[in-house]
């Protein structure tokens, strides 16, 4: 506690700050809560969810966001545990590769993209999305677990080479389940990006039995009168899945995200 | 970085731990970043089959674009501004958090949370807060009597940069603030208990010990935040659209302009790999900088 | 190695994953969709069409497509409903340039249409071969000449027009202080006043949702053809500078607009979709510049499904004029083809997707939809037949009817999208007060010289 605990002052001018805050940034997001109820709950929800539409929509991107989990995962904590802790020819320079390609706004790959895609046969197809997901994601997700990795004791992995272990065991049996606070929060974030993009499936996806969340509001804007509430709705209805995973894993996200903070 | 020092062989087989995270660079990131320079040196609009050569056009064009060079001091701005807003906001509440007599994790929470939610969302409900007649920011400052002080937050293009940085420090000072938290709970609390004995109070605590001991954590919210702010697009894009008149443009909302708006492929292309230089520069000044700071 | 196998592992579980996904995206034999996406092509022996669009909207679709279907039991219609233009046209280039795009292609005339071109299968033979000699006396000669911008083998066809500037009213609220539509620009200032002083809590003045710089746009052409009918567009071709004193003189005339307090304050920060319509759908400001579209929302349809929806109550009723006289000029409206229709070269339907352009430019379609009011009729002698709500409706719709014919003064859109660019940026600029009219007049024509024609 950096204020002393009988400094009631000083706390409470913290307390107070704090608060107010708080205020701020709570009341953003209770208004998006009201303005999805204008014209009423019933009516707007029902709108949303009686669409026989909508659960394909999910559907596919609970699938597009285990994808994207699963091989940013294998692709990450692989690489991770290689430059962390083992010794070969041009390790920094490849490090580097991997890392500038977060550098590059993703608006300018639209074109290459829809190529690759093409050429992968994904047109049309949720999948298509998670080559880019991955190759997005790898960046953040390689720094955060390598550095988490190289905070692992060395002398662990000492002592298993000396008992024989073989690179793979070391990484299954001792770096992935050490790693776990951070593999968790890469998770975490994986999933995160994938269910928020909107771009992507935009450009990628034309048939509705394809599409994921995002594209979801947009089927109730109307070109007369208004529908904000039911766009709310729909935009709330989405943000559902957010809210519980950040309710369940919000333990996980701060632990994992130690790693890259302190060396 | 550590070498395991015993062993002088190299690992050849660690190549194959990199497989599959080279695969999906190679194959999403290099291959997009091979089409952009290619298509670089043509005048293309971007759907076309046909394009000319033209060298180096693009980029002499672009050097003097006059857009340009205001979209790149907007970014500028916003770089510096909410990167530093965002660190400092999130250190005071993550310093303060476990001051508090009430509430410390309903507060981080609350804070973290815009910070995980999607930007389409984010940005439909600052648009509407932002309102000139019907926002909650004006007719907050209405009912106070502050009449004099409402504006058109996304229309003026005074303001407008501003308004969209206010809602990147909205979203994004959580993240910051997580981050320094986790860092300050790693902290040796008898050395601050003790440095509290010896009569140190707020600001001595902070300035001279909390704040140097987060050394790398400043360095990599400043990475982050630099990439991140080069990168901005979707707030900037969804609350003023780089208006009004461009006086909130990007270069993010550039590049898209040109190249989907105003169909000009090679030229957007140029804008592209432009942008990641710039990165990989201010990247590399960062590091040569916090090297420094090391020793 | 045992990396070997971790990497299997990974591939079968990427197989399983398409294999999921996969039948989530063609052979799900339910028709997911509802409202706009097609059923799936299941059925043996039907010619699949793609098409992409942002309007007709979702609840437009399902009628024509029932109908066209009909008609043509043999093609299977598969439709991608995309929410606005700029997603939609993005959508379009990207697939385009992958080799993807999809067989009928909704397209805009002017800024939009000549990038496309080497996409488009020329139209004129397939219309001569179906209509004959003389077919296009079957379109309104404005629609046909937009449609001609990108060439005269007719790259595309009209499919309805959409006309702007109007002003779109709160029919409700001017009856119950008896004000009439105005004529001329002082008529607007005194319905303005009288609304100011008896309606407190409404917004003064007409909304327009200025940030969105085509809605400046519409305004603008419809002002300069007002001073000078026709010059701005000699000004597009590089015939006559854009400082022009005419086109200044709009330019002026524009920013008036703004600093007299006619627009709203705060207009600049605001889109006309969601932010005024929602707004003026509200009853919170009384008048929206807007275009024709809005019709859409006059029909008794329309009324009653926003009446059960709570959005507007029973007796609220809507009216729709010109912009008023606002130099001493002639009242008009600058029109366009909006959408126009188009056949993608590489397709592989070709008479099918005619097919659908036939219904939707001149057939079964083209009565359907303009009933709708989404769009006017660009075929001739189409009557639009929707019941309207009310009576300020049906002498809106009369009153616009009348102009399409009479006073239609040029085309909404300019033909260089950079140049289009160039005057948004110029018109939020005056409308700001921050250039005078004289300054952005000579940046759009610094522009304009780089304009390649």
């Amino acid at each position: 506690m950096i204020f002393d605990r009988k400094d009631i002052i000083g706390r409470t001018i913290v307390q107070v700050i704090i608060v107010v805050m708080g205020i701020g940034w709570l009341y953003p997001l209770v208004r998006m809560l009201l303005k999805s109820l204008e014209g009423g709950f019933v009516n707007n929800y029902s709108a949303v969810f009686t669409d026989p539409g909508v659960y394909r929509y999910f559907w596919n991107s609970i699938v597009v966001a285990s994808m994207d989990i699963v091989l940013t995962l294998t692709c990450v904590t692989l690489a991770a545990y290689a430059f962390a802790r083992l010794r070969f020819p041009f390790r920094t320079p490849l490090f580097l590769l991997i890392i500038i390609g977060m550098m590059i706004p993703g608006a300018g790959f639209i074109i290459p993209w829809f190529m690759t895609i093409k050429k992968l046969g994904l047109i049309d197809n949720p999948l298509s999305l998670v080559g880019p997901h991955v190759a997005g994601g790898i960046p953040f997700g390689l720094m955060l677990i390598r550095t988490f990795f190289e905070g692992i004791p060395k002398e662990i992995n000492e002592a298993a080479i000396i008992d024989g272990a073989s690179k793979h065991v070391i990484f299954r049996r001792i770096y992935l389940p050490l790693g776990m606070p951070a593999i968790a929060t890469v998770t975490i974030y994986t999933f995160l990006g994938s269910w928020n993009d909107y771009l992507l499936p935009l450009i990628f996806l034309q048939n509705e039995a394809a599409m994921t969340v995002t594209l979801l509001p947009q089927k109730f804007v109307v070109f007369a009168g208004t529908n904000y509430g039911k766009i709310s709705a729909a935009l709330m209805a989405i943000s559902i899945p957010i809210f519980l995973v950040y309710l369940f894993g919000q333990r996980f996200l701060e632990k994992g995200l130690t790693a890259g903070s302190v060396k | 970085m550590m070498f395991p020092k015993k062993r002088t062989a190299y690992d050849y087989d660690a190549y194959l731990y990199l497989i599959p995270a080279l695969l999906f660079i190679g194959l999403f990131i290099y291959y997009g970043a091979y089409f952009n320079v290619y298509h670089s040196f043509f005048k293309w609009n971007g759907i076309s089959r046909n394009m000319t050569f033209i060298g180096f056009d693009n980029y002499v064009t672009l050097v003097k674009d006059p857009k340009f060079i205001k979209a790149i001091t907007n970014t500028l701005t916003y770089m510096v501004i909410t990167v530093i807003l965002q660190a400092v906001i999130g250190l005071f509440v993550a310093v303060v958090n476990d001051s508090l007599f009430f509430g410390k994790r309903l507060f981080k929470s609350l804070f973290f949370l815009p910070n995980i939610m999607s930007l389409v969302v984010v940005a439909v409900i600052f648009t509407e807060l932002y309102n000139f007649n019907t926002g909650a920011v004006n007719e907050a400052l209405r009912a106070i009597g502050l009449e004099n002080l409402v504006r058109d937050w996304t229309g003026d293009p005074n303001l407008a940069l501003f308004a969209v940085m206010a809602t990147n420090i909205f979203t994004y000072m959580g993240f910051s603030m997580i981050i320094y938290f986790t860092a300050i709970t790693q902290f040796n609390q008898e050395v601050i208990e003790s440095a509290k004995m010896d009569g140190a109070g707020f600001l001595q605590l902070f300035t001279r010990m909390i704040f140097p001991m987060l050394k790398s954590t400043h360095s990599l919210l400043l990475i982050l935040g630099i990439i991140g702010s080069l990168k901005t697009f979707d707030l900037v894009w969804l609350i003023t659209g780089g208006g009004p008149a461009r006086s909130s443009e990007v270069v993010s909302t550039y590049l898209y302009r040109s190249y989907v708006l105003e169909y000009k492929g090679g030229y957007s292309a140029a804008i592209s790999n432009l942008i990641m230089m710039i990165a990989l520069m201010m990247t590399w000044v960062q590091s040569r900088i916090q090297k420094k700071w090391d020793v | 190695m045992k990396t070997n196998k971790l990497i299997g592992g990974l591939l079968t579980l990427s197989l399983a994953g398409s294999l999921l996904a996969g039948c989530g995206s063609s052979n799900n034999g339910e028709p997911a969709a509802n409202g706009g996406a097609s059923s799936d092509s299941g059925a043996k022996g039907k010619t699949k069409i793609t098409f992409w669009k942002w309007i007709p909207t979702e609840g437009q679709m399902p009628e024509l497509e029932a109908a066209f279907e009909k008609e043509n039991p043999d093609i299977d219609l598969e439709v991608t409903h995309v929410g606005e233009s700029g997603a939609y046209f993005q959508k379009l280039s990207a697939g385009l340039a992958g080799g993807e795009g999809p067989d009928v292609i909704a397209m805009q005339v002017g800024a939009n249409a000549n990038q496309y071109k080497e996409f488009l299968e020329p139209l004129a033979p397939y219309a001569e071969k179906e209509w004959g000699a003389d077919w296009k006396s079957n379109f309104l000669d404005v629609a046909l000449e937009q449609a001609a911008y990108s060439g005269d083998d007719f790259r595309v066809l009209p499919g309805g027009m959409t006309a702007t500037p109007v002003i779109l009213y709160n029919a409700t609220m001017f009856e119950k202080y008896g004000l009439q539509v105005p004529k001329t620009l002082d008529e607007l200032n005194n319905v303005i006043q009288v609304l100011k002083e008896k309606e407190p809590g409404v917004i003064p003045g007409v909304g327009i949702g200025a940030k969105d710089g085509w809605t400046d746009r519409d305004v603008f052409m419809g002002i300069v053809n007002e001073i000078a009918p026709g010059k701005v567009y000699d000004a597009q071709e590089g015939k006559i500078p854009w400082t022009d004193p005419d086109i200044v003189k709009a330019f002026q005339v524009w920013g008036d607009l703004f600093k007299n307090g006619v627009f709203s304050d705060g207009a600049m920060g605001q889109s006309p979709y969601p932010n005024v319509s929602d707004s003026f759908t509200k009853g919170k400001s009384s008048m929206f510049s807007i275009g024709t579209w809005h019709l859409s929302g006059f029909t008794k349809v329309a009324h009653d499904q926003m009446v059960k929806d709570k959005t507007i109550t029973e007796d609220t009723h809507w009216g729709m004029f010109p912009f008023p006289n606002l130099s001493g000029g002639k009242q008009n409206m600058v029109a366009t083809v909006d959408i126009a229709w188009g056949m993608n070269a590489d397709s592989k339907h070709k008479d099918a997707v005619w097919k659908f352009i036939k219904f939707m430019a001149a057939g079964e379609g083209q009565k359907l939809w303009t009933n709708t009011l989404q769009v006017l009729p660009s075929q001739k002698g189409v009557q639009v037949t929707a019941e309207m709500a009310g009576k300020t409706e049906e002498q809106s719709l009369q009153t616009v009817t009348d102009f399409m014919s009479n006073n239609i003064s040029g085309a909404r859109e300019l033909k260089y999208p950079e140049l289009q660019n160039a005057l948004f940026d110029a018109l939020q600029a005056v409308a700001l007060g921050g250039k005078t009219p004289e300054k952005v007049a000579e940046d759009i024509e610094a522009v304009s010289k780089t304009v390649q024609r």
